[in-house]
């Protein structure tokens, strides 16, 4: 059962873009280099939000405009570009978390971590809830991560995963839902002591928490 | 499915406020009245709050990163062509380009190109990046090098930093100045601000070279006074990581330069006389 698609959404500079990546497949430098610079804050935002370091995230966001490159031959306008290069950077971004050796493991919290002159305790807690955060998104089964990375990384909307994974609505739900609670089991305490414990029955914001719009 | 059932497997949507007004009325009815789903609601809101305290990526340029990028894009035999070189003009040379072209296209991966300091491979970028150099004689091609290297130093140093490996990054950070000095007379405002903005975020590193930097991207914009060039000879001995792995082609005979990587540009045509 396949639930309906969300209307495409219709972006502007549709045939402009067509053009880029058309000619940028053909190998002009010029038309690529004004795809990059369209998607470039794009990339670097999922990047540095996964991984929480510019330097890294520069380069993986190198190394997704390298894939583009090299794949844009064969893309054919079946799917919105973005969706290809969201699903392009969700893997290289967890990939390259998967990659960065983590310095204190979820057991090892209470360790003091590696000295940082100057850093406020608090602060050097909040780094670390971050990178095991970060760590156990990277963990989640295939399934479940994409779709987690795209929502934390890449801030899409439930329907933008939807149409970017291309399954339906429902089944985003269900995977964020199973995903979420087992990142919550698996971060365990670190999540409640960060943060001033909610009333019961706080509702969640009518502000809807990720989807801050693409683009 | 049982009520409960239903609440619980649309427990996250709801917190993410990504229901139909409906669900999203008959979760809130049932969670009001289930202590089981009110904790796991709690547990998600919690999970939310720290998600969304990720930082969100400061400020980079695009102009840049395209630079960084371009050099890497397959483009066969085309970095042949940077600044009119022609094979033979220069044998050594370009015997030690064809060792590095085939070191960099042979892993099939340009891992020198994206090497930090720390890397073993990170003496073979420096050297790549100095055929690079002398490999462009055109001013322009050459000023573009120069400030996607500057770059790439910024970039390090940052790496380097956010590891604790302070004296690395400080070498780094002293080779972006010595770039600097040399590329801030011909860099835009804009282009000024963002090495600005960088410099900034490079908070662990808090010695002399990042105001060295400040203060010359601050005169060159005009805010204070003349340029100070003199930033550009900070060249205190320090940051000696694994320096000593080059193998020493085409590097040998700068003493008392100073820099544990400087010497990459220590004898190219580019250089300023100190
Ligand atoms: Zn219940």
């Amino acid at each position: 059962m396949r639930e309906p698609a969300a209307n495409p959404e219709p972006f502007e500079g549709d045939a402009e873009e067509r053009r880029l990546i058309d000619r940028s497949a053909q190998g002009d430098q010029d038309a690529f280099r004004q795809l990059v610079q369209r998607y470039h804050r794009l990339v670097i935002s999922v990047a540095f939000r996964a991984l929480g370091d510019m330097g890294r995230a520069e380069d993986v966001a190198q190394e997704v405009f390298l894939k583009v490159y090299r794949g844009l031959p064969g893309y054919r306008h079946e799917k919105p570009f973005v969706h290809w290069l969201h699903r392009v950077a969700g893997n290289a971004v967890t990939d390259a978390v998967r990659r960065v050796k983590p310095i204190i493991s979820l057991d090892g919290l209470e360790q003091p971590p590696p000295s940082r002159e100057a850093d406020p305790q608090d602060m050097v807690a909040r780094h670390d809830l971050q990178r095991a955060v970060r760590h156990e998104i990277a963990k989640l089964p295939p399934h479940y991560r994409d779709a987690v990375a795209l929502q934390v990384f890449a801030e899409l909307s439930y329907e933008e995963i939807a149409r970017t994974l291309e399954i339906p609505l429902g089944t985003v739900m269900s995977r964020l839902n199973s995903a979420k609670r087992l990142l919550r089991d698996r971060l365990g305490p670190l999540v409640a002591e960060s943060q001033p414990s909610m009333p019961p029955n706080t509702r969640p914001d009518r502000a809807v928490p990720f989807h801050r719009g693409q683009r | 499915m049982s009520t409960h059932g239903m609440a619980l497997d649309r427990l996250a949507p709801y917190a993410d406020d990504a229901l139909s007004l409906e669900e999203r009325a008959a979760v809130q009815r049932h969670v009001q009245g289930c202590a089981r789903c009110m904790l796991e609601l709690k547990r998600l809101l919690e999970l939310n709050a720290v998600l969304q305290a990720l930082a969100p990526a400061p400020p980079a340029s695009s102009a840049a990163f395209w630079l960084r990028l371009r050099a890497r894009l397959p483009r066969p035999a085309s970095f042949l062509r940077v600044g009119g070189f022609r094979p033979g003009r220069r044998p050594a040379l370009a015997f030690a380009l064809a060792c590095v072209l085939a070191l960099t296209l042979g892993t099939g991966a340009f891992a020198a190109g994206t090497s930090l300091p720390d890397s073993p491979l990170y003496p073979l970028k420096r050297m790549e990046e100095r055929l690079q150099l002398d490999l462009a004689f055109a001013p322009q091609a050459r000023f573009q090098i120069e400030v996607q290297l500057a770059n790439e130093r910024l970039r390090e140093a940052r790496a380097m930093s956010g590891l604790g490996k302070t004296m690395l990054a400080a070498a780094s950070l002293r080779d972006f100045n010595q770039l600097l000095s040399r590329i801030a007379p011909r860099l835009s405002n804009d282009d000024l601000a963002a090495f600005q903005l960088q410099l900034t975020a490079l908070q662990q590193v808090s010695n002399v070279h990042r105001d060295d930097a400040s203060g010359l991207i601050a005169s060159q914009l005009g805010l204070s006074g003349e340029p100070t060039p003199s930033t550009a000879q900070a060249g205190d001995s320090q940051g000696l990581g694994n320096g000593g792995t080059d193998d020493g082609q085409g590097n040998g005979g700068v003493p008392g330069d100073g820099h544990a990587y400087g010497k990459g540009h220590g004898k190219g045509p580019v250089q300023k006389p100190n």
